[in-house]
């Protein structure tokens, strides 16, 4: 059944943006103040960057020599000075340099702190505590302080004093999305060397511990208001990626802990349930899902293969595991007869009087780049940067009738605010500014 | 000297986030009430990590219950499947039919006594059934409505169902992953689904604080393609400035490098060495310390330039060949790069690490006994999650919501049973209670199922 005309006018009227974000509160983090002091690390700054876009003040804190992620970039490209990924991942932020290793940066900074709700930080474990502006030391200046902590290998626990760096790649490779992810050795056509465990082709890891953390704060901001007390967060890249992984610590257990029961890669076949795959369509690759056994027989009748039915007739267990590529190979041959769009169009028309098939194109980046649909709801918006000029970003957040998810710029230059956000927090002159660049400070 | 000032610092760390500590601190959304129509999993998850931080969840299943999620995993252990076990975390379960007088009449007492309601049912339903946003929002004008699906009920593609699967194809994140040349390749695990539950999580507390701001209540939605396009980090505006496609590079990281992951002599490992320190590091463990000074290599942008960190990738590869992930992390712990081990579940299970940190977590279910979870990757130091049981059977928390939550009398709640607008397992059919619906077959024995 289709959504009623009716309803989608109702709601298309309802989070019009424009309407949504001319209405009083659709910022409703206005009010909180956050410094950033995330060093290489972007899935600190996807964490202030997440919570500016719903209102916050966010303050990038960077070294006078800068944050190395400012060169982050598909093969070090550079656009007025930056990287691609550090432009993306620095949205509606005030930068402004700090020297933390002197006496006279650390003063200000616990100034600034205590003017602050949230500190970002993306430090080895220690290093901040060992400066004397660790957790420890600034919620005694601050007691509603929410001080986030990220790294791969946390701030606690028997690996969290280890010397090893840590960046999104091997947050990915401990988490099992890389172990779970990849081409089966032996399907033809793929390469040996592409035959192995595959890491998710952008920052994931990254990604989700800006949104981990992002939660976090609210939660202990949320908390703060009754208490008025602060607390300390630590997020790990690796353990938020490691969210990502299904059921598989459940089977393992359920399966009697047997090495039959490791979670193993599949290519483009979901081996716990069938059909929910990519097939090879006459011009590209196609999404199938047809998994309840409704839905399956639903596919069967839909094709004029019936006798699919018998073969596999229920999810359990005909369907499973060890079948998984059984009913692939199948399927694949009936794919390959028409085009993704014939496919798309035929299962959508089938789906109004039938259980439901589920069919969509596996798309090129640049294909949704120029899908129309896209831009329509703001999922993709076309912006006009102060500095970068015409750009293309995600918001992906979720859309409201009430918060408006606002996007006021992208990254700026080294420094860019230390003139109005020294003024602001500390009344700094530009006199005493010189100064304290003249120093190093800033 | 005494304790040295690091020392101290993970004492203190030790201490502010001891796990045994978890279940008796506050939690940080005590007091929220949220409603969960959920089905499947980017559904259920959303409220799950609401629980799992203090919120009262009540799930509200219909006649045929999580049809399409509690029979569907192929792995039970005592009638559990062990994928609902796990997207279902601290929640109330209840059989309501809310497209019956009686139940929709329970369902909006039961609404207005709550903060938010989380759905992801196909879109048109809840409207359908006259329980739709607009209709709520009369009854509990503060309410939180968020919806997860495809592309929610507005926009071309209103309507159009969706998996994570089809999120990571329609996303274009399927397209840039893999190596070049190759078929798109998917997460084999449920990002789409994992990783926008948590942009719901995340979206029902920002409502939160809208309400708290202006006094209303709002509607709100994520879908799996939209919140995916976010996690392609810097491919949008690579392709608006170059007007080519993302590239797909494999195993290699062309904008954070160099770094890669490689098969080594016993497993896959990921190695990367970003920073000056960490690349002078790598260039000494590979016994090529000039390197670290070649003009190629000098800062971060020479060293992301496609020649020069093909020919570097080349190197690393050609370096840890030979030799075991082992003796690579022991090389990088002293030379402070990075390296890890591509880990499978066996691997994350024998981790003392992430057991010590509650993410390969054993939930003490006090229906199923020991489950294995995987933990919220979130340490909050004064208020942490706690799990207190994984997904339930069908309507086994059905008296007791309608009881102690709407304030039904013990006649109204048989009555309802009687006209099957509250169900439980013992309605379906045999095949399907062991399917993920009834508690163990051993509580049958006890006698326990006449206790609940």
């Amino acid at each position: 059944m289709a959504l009623p005309p009716d309803v989608i006018q109702y709601y298309t009227e309802l989070c019009k943006p424009e309407k949504v974000m001319a209405q009083p509160g659709a910022q409703p983090l206005e009010d909180f103040k956050i410094l950033d002091l995330s060093y290489a690390n972007l899935g600190g700054s996807y964490i202030g960057t997440l919570l500016a876009e719903f209102g916050a003040e966010c303050v990038k804190v960077e070294p006078p020599s800068g944050d190395p992620a400012r060169y982050f970039s598909p093969y070090g490209m550079l656009h007025n000075g930056m990287g691609l990924g550090f432009i993306d991942a620095n949205r509606n932020k005030f930068f402004i340099t700090l020297n933390l290793e002197t006496e006279k940066g650390r003063e200000i900074f616990k100034e600034m702190v205590k003017k602050v709700d949230v500190v970002i930080e993306t430090f080895k474990p220690g290093y901040m505590d060992s400066l004397g502006i660790g957790y420890r030391q600034l919620k005694e200046i601050n007691p509603g302080l929410v001080y986030v902590a990220v790294s791969n290998y946390g701030q606690y626990g028997p690996l969290a004093k280890t010397n090893r760096s840590g960046y999104d790649i091997d947050a990915q490779a401990m988490s099992g999305l890389v172990y779970h992810t990849g081409e089966v050795p032996g399907t033809p056509g793929i390469p040996e060397e592409a035959q192995v465990p595959t890491r998710m082709g952008s920052w994931v890891a990254w990604m989700s511990c800006g949104y981990w953390g992002a939660l976090g704060v609210l939660a202990a901001l949320w908390w703060r208001r009754k208490t008025g007390k602060g607390q300390m967060i630590d997020v790990s890249p690796w353990e938020t990626a490691y969210y990502g992984t299904d059921t598989a610590q459940t089977v393992y257990q359920f399966e009697g802990f047997k090495d039959e029961a490791i979670r193993e890669r599949a290519g483009p076949v979901e081996p716990l349930a069938q059909i929910y795959a990519y097939f090879p369509a006459k011009d590209g690759w196609l999404f199938i899902g047809a998994f309840a056994d409704a839905s399956f027989n639903s596919f069967c009748d839909m094709v004029g293969r019936a006798d699919l039915k018998e073969k596999y007739p229920t999810l359990r267990p005909y369907r499973v595991f060890e079948n998984a590529f059984k009913v692939y190979d199948d399927i694949k041959e009936i794919t390959k007869e028409k085009t993704i769009d014939e496919w798309v169009k035929m299962s959508l028309e089938w789906s109004k009087t039938h259980p439901s098939v589920v069919m969509a194109p596996v798309r090129r980046a640049i294909e949704v780049y120029n899908d129309e649909g896209y831009y329509e709801t703001q999922t993709l918006v076309r912006f006009k940067d102060p500095i970068h000029g015409d750009i293309v970003i995600s918001k992906g957040c979720p859309k409201y009738c009430g918060p408006y998810q606002i996007i006021k710029w992208l990254a700026r230059p080294l420094g860019a605010d230390n003139e109005f956000i020294y003024l602001k927090y500390l009344g700094y002159t530009r006199d005493e500014l010189e100064k304290l660049k003249a120093e190093g400070v800033i | 000297m005494g304790v040295s000032m690091s020392e101290e610092f993970y004492k203190y760390m030790e201490k502010i986030f001891d796990p045994s500590e978890a279940p008796r601190k506050p939690k940080p959304l005590e007091g929220i009430r949220v409603v969960d129509v959920t089905m499947i999993i980017l559904g259920p998850m959303s409220p799950s990590i609401l629980g799992s931080l203090g919120a009262e969840v009540i799930k509200v299943e219909g006649p045929r219950g999580d049809w399409a999620w509690r029979p569907i995993v192929p792995s039970y252990k005592d009638n559990l499947n062990s994928g609902f076990a796990v997207d279902n975390l601290n929640k109330y379960h209840i059989s309501l039919d809310i497209r019956h007088p009686k139940g929709k009449e329970v369902f909006q007492r039961l609404v207005a006594k709550s903060d938010a309601l989380v759905e992801n049912l196909t879109p048109e339903n809840m409207d359908l059934w006259g329980v739709g946003y607009k209709d709520l929002i009369q009854i509990n004008p503060g309410l939180i409505y968020f919806w997860h699906g495809g592309w929610g009920r507005w926009g071309r593609y209103a309507g159009i169902p969706s998996y994570d699967a089809l999120g990571q194809a329609h996303s274009g994140l399927a397209g840039i992953t893999g190596f070049p040349g190759c078929p798109p390749l998917r997460a084999l695990d449920w990002i789409g689904d994992y990783f926008g539950a948590l942009s719901g999580a995340f979206g029902v507390i920002v409502g939160l604080f809208y309400r708290e701001k202006t006094g209303r209540g709002c509607y709100g939605e994520i879908g799996h393609p939209e919140n995916l396009t976010r996690y392609m980090d810097w491919t949008w505006i690579y392709i608006s400035l170059t007007g080519e496609d993302r590239p797909k590079t494999g195993n290699v990281d062309i904008a954070c490098g160099p770094a890669a992951i490689f098969p080594c002599k016993d497993a896959m490992v990921a190695i990367a060495a970003v920073l000056d320190d960490e690349f002078k590091g790598l260039c000494e463990a590979m016994g090529k310390p000039q390197l670290a000074n070649d003009p190629r290599f000098k800062d971060i942008p020479s060293r992301l330039k496609k020649e020069n960190l093909e020919e570097i990738i080349r190197m690393m590869s050609e370096w840890v060949k030979d030799k075991t992930v082992n003796e690579l992390e022991q090389i990088a712990e002293k030379h402070g790069f990075a390296c890890a081990k591509v880990m499978n579940v066996k691997d994350q299970y024998e981790s003392e690490h992430l057991r010590y940190r509650r993410q390969w977590l054993i939930v003490n279910d006090p229906v199923y006994g020991e489950v294995h979870v995987r933990g919220m990757p979130l340490h909050m130091s004064e208020t942490p999650w706690h799990v207190r049981w994984v997904g339930r059977p069908y309507g086994i928390d059905t008296e007791f919501v309608l009881r102690h939550i709407v304030g039904l009398s013990t006649e109204e709640i048989e009555e309802l049973k009687k006209e099957k607008v509250c169900k439980d397992w013992r309605d379906m059919p045999e095949q399907l209670q062991k399917m993920g619906y009834a508690p163990p077959d051993y509580w049958k024995e006890e006698g326990k199922w006449l206790r609940t």
